[in-house]
């Protein structure tokens, strides 16, 4: 479970920065309809938007819960850029 | 338009679509019907394995069912041929402590389930769609398809099944997404989970 999800939103809310996440896993899942590459490349950019977002969260919870979903997912992309 | 029998089995947030979208989180892996196999293993009493020509020997079943994506497309009436799941789970014989089931894929790519949720009537491995072989971008040469749930638990390249005597987390449920994911309750989202 994410931590410090659902509260309200505002200039800090956690559910901005998971939306910024959940476009950048729809980038991905869509990327077989056009260049793979490039919607990976446009998925780096929105989870590095989503890592800044996350980083200013004043909960520390949801900070590290949405910074370690972050990573993960960057972690996929290297993978995926790897493979080719 | 839409009628209104169809709109009634469009869950909240979800919008019908004639096509049906490509998407996956990986690449379509190659299909050899000579070297693939479908492979029982964890919390069973007989680990077991299947050629693809064993595996379509298996009784068949067609279901007709709704699809739901987390994404917020809705895609009714698929008419589904395959193998159910609790054939495939019967003939493994889980173990009197299995309570969980992940799908796996030939990547990294899983989907976990209770296991009286994969043992439902409509839940099977199917090939076909709309009686033509299910193309590989749908998930062919076999998917997993469980109608309840929100469509990244139906994996499509299954090469197998790990049961399992607790709950694991699958690839999209431990990146944030629900753990149950049923599209009735709108339970897209891991932080909705214990609400």
């Amino acid at each position: 479970m994410l931590a410090g999800m659902g509260a309200q939103p505002g200039p800090e809310d956690p559910g901005a920065v998971w939306d910024l996440i959940r476009r950048a896993d729809e980038l991905v899942k869509y990327a077989s309809n056009r260049d793979p590459a490039t919607a990976r490349a446009q998925a780096r950019a929105q989870l590095e938007r989503a890592a800044g977002a996350a980083a200013a969260l004043t909960d520390p919870a949801a900070r590290d819960s949405l910074t370690a979903q972050v990573r993960r997912r960057l972690d996929d992309l290297d993978r995926d850029d790897a493979d080719g | 338009m839409p009628t209104a029998d169809e709109l009634a089995r469009v869950p909240p947030g979800q919008r019908l679509t004639r096509g049906w979208p490509i998407l996956h989180a990986e690449g379509i892996p190659p299909f050899d019907p000579d070297a693939w196999r479908f492979r029982v293993t964890g919390a069973v009493e007989q680990p077991t394995e299947w050629t693809w020509e064993e595996f379509r020997a298996l009784p068949a079943v067609t279901v007709t069912s709704d699809i739901h994506c987390v994404t917020g497309w809705s895609k009714l009436d698929n008419s589904w041929e395959g193998v159910s799941f609790r054939e495939v789970l019967d003939r493994a014989g889980p173990s009197p402590t299995a309570t969980h089931a992940l799908t796996e894929a030939p990547s990294a790519y899983t989907a976990n389930l209770p296991l009286e949720a994969v043992t439902d009537d409509d839940v099977l491995f199917a090939w076909s769609h709309d009686d033509a072989p299910l193309p590989p971008e749908h998930g062919g040469p076999l998917r997993l398809v469980v109608p309840k749930r929100y469509f990244w638990k139906s994996v499509k390249w299954a090469v197998g099944v790990r049961v399992l005597e607790r709950d694991v987390r699958g690839y999209w449920e431990e990146r944030g997404y629900h753990n149950d994911a049923d599209p009735w309750a709108e339970q897209r989202y891991a932080w909705q989970e214990g609400r």
